[in-house]
């Protein structure tokens, strides 16, 4: 009898490893891509005591989820930004960290769509930015195209959808 | 009868507190709880929060209201109904006016909306609005849409055309 548990319970380690194991080699695009974006709002948000140093590394870290020939045309609020280039990308990181005092970006209801070739994939979500402490929510639309570059999916365009015509 | 009340005597009293005095029919009452507040919340009802001053002073930041999704089932959407758009799902979404109808043209003069060059009356607009904006003709897959609170300049405010299926349902509540 009291073998007979023991081989219960070892089968069932193996099956739950053999199930994580499998789950964790073989990551969806989908579920990579999703990870991939929520790291990069994690990444674009930054708090109020962020020294120059930490400002610097973090930059460089954001810049490095675009692709060296990326496009970016953002239109938030007011704010128009045509950027290319990761080199831009990374410069503008910099400078709004200058002006803005601390941000919470969130993104929300993401729609993937992964190419047939499963080397890129089409994004559209719901983004939000949040400056600490003024009352407004900015929210804005945006279509994501990216494309898998060394085993990682790098952003190569970023445009704002325009939902109000 | 006298089964039952032996049944609920043999119970601890917080086990009756907890499932009842009859665990089967607490069984069911919350199966079907469980099951009509997820067909209601999943296609009728949306609750949502009300964040941004766009709709102000008729619906306030904090607010909680809900969207009926069926409203527009039978009857397409009329001037004056507040609606929830969407944005690419419902996790965040516009909390609008619909004041603008397929084919119609509209335009803001000195803060008056005009529909078809015809002023419009809102007596749900209690802010002064010099809004000045051009004809738009709304094309036949759109509504226009605009908020109550036009004190702020119209480039701050977000109204225009909106694709008549990011319409998510219209406010109930």
């Amino acid at each position: 009898m009291r073998n007979l548990v023991l081989c219960v319970v070892v089968a069932g380690a193996l099956a739950g490893g053999g199930l994580w194991g499998w789950r964790a080699l073989s990551a969806s695009p989908e579920k990579a891509i999703r990870q991939r974006l929520g790291e990069l709002a994690r990444t674009a948000s930054y708090g109020p005591k962020e020294g120059g140093v930490a400002r610097m590394l973090d930059c460089d870290k954001l810049a490095g989820f675009f692709a060296e020939d990326v496009e970016v045309k953002l239109e938030v609020g007011n704010v128009f930004e045509n950027l290319s280039g990761r080199e831009n990308v990374r410069e503008a990181a910099m400078s709004a960290r200058m002006a803005v005092g601390s941000l919470k970006v969130e993104f929300h209801d993401m729609n993937i769509a992964v190419g047939a070739d499963r080397q890129s994939a089409e994004v559209d979500l719901t983004a939000t930015g949040k400056i600490p402490g003024e009352q407004d929510l900015e929210v804005c639309e945006l279509k994501f195209l990216l494309k898998q570059i060394g085993g990682q999916w790098m952003i190569r365009r970023v445009e704002t959808v325009r939902t109000l015509r | 009868m006298a089964t039952q009340a032996q049944g609920s005597a043999s119970l601890p009293w917080w086990c009756i507190v907890l499932i009842g005095r009859r665990p089967k029919r607490t069984l069911v009452r919350i199966g079907v709880l469980v099951s009509v507040s997820f067909v209601l919340f999943r296609f009728v009802l949306a609750p949502i929060r009300i964040l941004g001053p766009s709709m102000l002073p008729t619906y306030r930041k904090g607010q909680v209201h809900v969207i009926n999704r069926l409203a527009y089932l039978f009857h397409e959407p009329r001037r004056g109904d507040v609606v929830a758009i969407k944005y690419t799902g419902e996790h965040v979404m516009r909390l609008k006016r619909i004041m603008g109808l397929p084919g119609e043209t509209v335009a803001f003069e000195g803060g008056c909306l005009l529909i078809d060059g015809q002023r419009v009356e809102e007596p749900y607009v209690l802010y002064p609005c010099f809004w000045h904006k051009p004809p738009v003709t709304v094309r036949f897959d759109e509504i226009y849409v605009v908020g109550d609170n036009r004190s702020m300049p119209r480039e701050y405010h977000d109204e225009g055309c909106a694709q008549r299926a990011r319409i998510l349902g219209k406010l109930l509540l």
